[in-house]
């Protein structure tokens, strides 16, 4: 993907286009919000990260001149404002995904690969298929090797966040916000515990496991 | 200073308007007084002839005269008469001489100058009629009087206005002096709080006027600002308190690693252990000021409604199985629909950090007990188990910052948890208890119930 990088902090920016660079994407980066909102609107990125406190121009009033302008293309807000209001604030402003600093490598990675391809793939797909693994959305039905599989409402809104990124590592954070709706760091291994159960559901008794532990990282569901 | 010299000038200009209206109103007097006398004369020619005309010119000119100096011819008197025959030549009258000025018409003001031993010319108001002979006839009458009063009028008006600007001045600096004291007061408490002493208030002044008001609104601003500088300061204590040892001990590992790691087996672990040094440092140092941000009271948006009925059951699902994992039974009892104005994610937190000590202290086998109940308007959210507990006297230690009961730093966990839930339950107007369970730790939590 072309990412174009906002961030004032130059050291950050170095490490971070290394890093999107070594994971096969294309990224340019921008220092000052103008020069990011310039080269936002006259490029053709299919993403864009900026970062909330920049000089010249403050991060949201990117976003939101970008969509004043009738670009839809994906915004990743990076902020050091981590309390609840602030990401309200952010996603209000038009941005997509509201990360706080400091964050892994490997949360920003994945939430960019999510934001990515919700762009292109659609979301009103009705049926999502990962293998022999079949989830009818407007059925809300489950089936495997076209053998029906009984779940929670929860696990079948959480296979259905992993199908609709399959293929992609999802982390903790990122199930807890779009799968339970909260963004505070639980202590104990509450998002495994559902993971592991739904592992069972889905993959016990099958020959091959679809529902893969990325270390360090997340989960992953794809064909291995 | 510029309010009193408006006044002033208003009150001055007032004056001179009165003045001129006086002036004007004696002018017209005399104007009447001649306009009637000369045309009694003329009345009096054209019915009786110019003898008696003449006579009564003579009679009337003696009486003047001797009204004023009954010794001799020195002066003429107040009221001059003259009758003029052709060339403006003198025929009667105690005017010798013709002024050169007169004029028929209406009456005119002129100086006649052959009055009295003095010589010295005199201001007259003056009307002169032609009689059908075509003599003259002149009535003109001293303006003396008239500008005595004039000068009267003048002097009591300026004697008023200087009073009026007395007055004006001298309340207008006494006013200015009140409040400037006042303000000085403020100013003087500003100074001292701006030099550090923060406790310094206001001070309200005898009177209960608008100044005292602002007086109790500024002190009322002072306090807030107080308590979210104490706030502050208290964050900031605890942060280089609390933060200090954990920074130092993640050096330590560092420096130990950097000087004895013998193969990138060892880099590879201590970095990991480090990178795992610095969550828990930043989630412990996020959790502070969290607590700290809510007992400062700083809050963008007011708390809207919130079923918190369903927002406990939404948190107990997502850690039933993980209870469900460790081996305990977690009871949901909840009351359906109970309201309360509040803040969903921060009492989800809430909750969750009960749910997650109770499952990390209870042994395997035990029981959570989640129940939601209204009672006397208000909400009663209580978690109960039956695990180890908490000593009584150890339970309001645990509300402190960083304390934890078990010493060994085995568990995770950086001693915020409950500090943060009673945070919250204060934030909501709330409260919260902790109670023995018979086995066990209750914690017990009371919210206002909406409307």
């Amino acid at each position: 993907m072309r990412i174009l990088l906002v961030e004032d902090d130059s050291e950050a920016a170095t490490y971070l286009a290394r890093g999107l660079g070594e994971s096969g994407h294309l990224p340019e980066s921008a220092a000052d919000g103008c020069d990011g909102l310039a080269r936002a609107l006259a490029g053709d990125h299919d993403l864009v990260i900026v970062d909330r406190m920049l000089p010249r121009m403050d991060g949201l009033e990117i976003v939101r001149a970008l969509r004043r302008a009738g670009r839809d293309v994906p915004v990743l807000v990076l902020s050091a404002l981590g309390e609840v209001d602030d990401r309200v604030e952010g996603l209000r402003a038009g941005g997509d995904d509201y990360l706080v600093k400091p964050f892994s490598f490997a949360e920003l990675l994945a939430r960019l690969e999510a934001l990515g391809r919700r762009a292109h793939s659609g979301l009103s797909v009705p049926v999502l298929a990962v293998s022999d693994l079949r989830l009818d959305r407007l059925g809300r039905e489950v089936t495997r090797s076209g053998r029906k599989l009984s779940l929670q409402p929860r696990e079948f809104r959480l296979l259905e966040y992993l199908m609709l990124n399959a293929g992609q590592v999802v982390t903790r954070t990122m199930l807890l916000e779009n799968v339970w709706g909260y963004h505070f760091d639980p202590q104990t291994n509450v998002i495994d515990v559902h993971i592991s159960r739904l592992r069972r559901k889905i993959d016990h008794g099958f020959r091959n496991s679809l529902l893969h532990t990325v270390r360090g990282a997340g989960y992953c569901l794809r064909e291995s | 200073m510029l309010y009193a010299g408006l006044f002033s000038l208003t009150v001055a200009v007032l004056f001179m308007i009165v003045y001129w209206l006086a002036s004007a109103q004696l002018r017209a007097q005399i104007d009447t007084g001649l306009v009637s006398e000369s045309d009694a004369l003329v009345a009096l020619y054209r019915d009786r002839g110019l003898q008696a005309l003449e006579q009564t010119v003579r009679a009337r000119s003696r009486v003047e005269q001797h009204l004023v100096a009954p010794a001799g011819p020195a002066d003429p008197g107040r009221r001059v008469y003259m009758l003029a025959g052709a060339g403006h030549r003198h025929v009667a009258g105690n005017l010798r001489n013709w002024p050169s000025r007169a004029r028929t018409g209406a009456p005119v003001t002129l100086a006649v100058y052959d009055l009295g031993a003095s010589g010295q010319a005199r201001w007259m108001r003056a009307r002169v009629v032609r009689l059908s002979n075509g003599d003259h006839l002149l009535v003109a009458q001293a303006l003396d009087e008239a500008n005595e009063l004039r000068g009267h009028i003048l002097v009591s008006l300026l004697v008023a206005l200087a009073a009026a600007l007395a007055i004006g001045v001298g309340g207008g600096v006494w006013m200015g002096r009140s409040v400037l004291l006042r303000i000085d007061g403020i100013s003087r408490t500003a100074g001292e709080i701006m030099a550090g002493d923060l406790s310094r208030r206001v001070p309200l002044g005898q009177r209960d006027d608008e100044f005292a008001d602002l007086a109790r609104r500024l002190n009322a601003m002072l306090e807030r600002i107080e308590a979210l500088m104490r706030g502050m300061r208290e964050v900031t204590d605890n942060v280089a308190h609390d933060l200090r040892s954990p920074l130092s001990r993640l050096r330590g590992r560092l420096e130990v690693t950097l000087r004895q790691g013998r193969d990138t087996g060892d880099y590879r672990g201590a970095m990991e252990q480090a990178i795992a040094d610095a969550d828990a440092l930043l989630r412990t140092f996020n959790a502070l000021l969290s607590i700290a941000r809510l007992q400062a009271g700083v809050r963008r948006e007011p708390f809207g409604q919130l079923d918190l009925s369903a927002l406990c059951q939404s948190v107990a699902e997502l850690y039933g199985a993980a209870a469900e994992e460790a081996g305990l039974a977690l009871r949901v009892d909840l009351a359906p629909g109970v309201l309360i104005d509040g803040h969903a994610e921060l009492l989800a937190q809430a909750l969750s950090n009960l749910l997650d000590n109770a499952i990390k202290y209870v042994p395997a086998g035990g029981t959570i007990d989640l129940s939601l109940r209204s009672e006397n308007g208000r909400a009663v959210l209580a978690v109960a188990d039956d695990g180890p507990g908490i000593p009584e006297n150890r339970r309001e230690d645990v509300l402190e910052r960083f304390v934890r009961l078990d010493s060994s730093r085995s568990r995770p966990g950086n001693g915020l948890g409950l500090s943060l839930v009673k945070a919250v339950a204060d934030a909501h107007g709330g409260s919260m208890r902790l109670a023995d369970n018979h086995p066990g730790l209750g914690v017990h939590l009371e919210f206002p119930r909406r409307g």
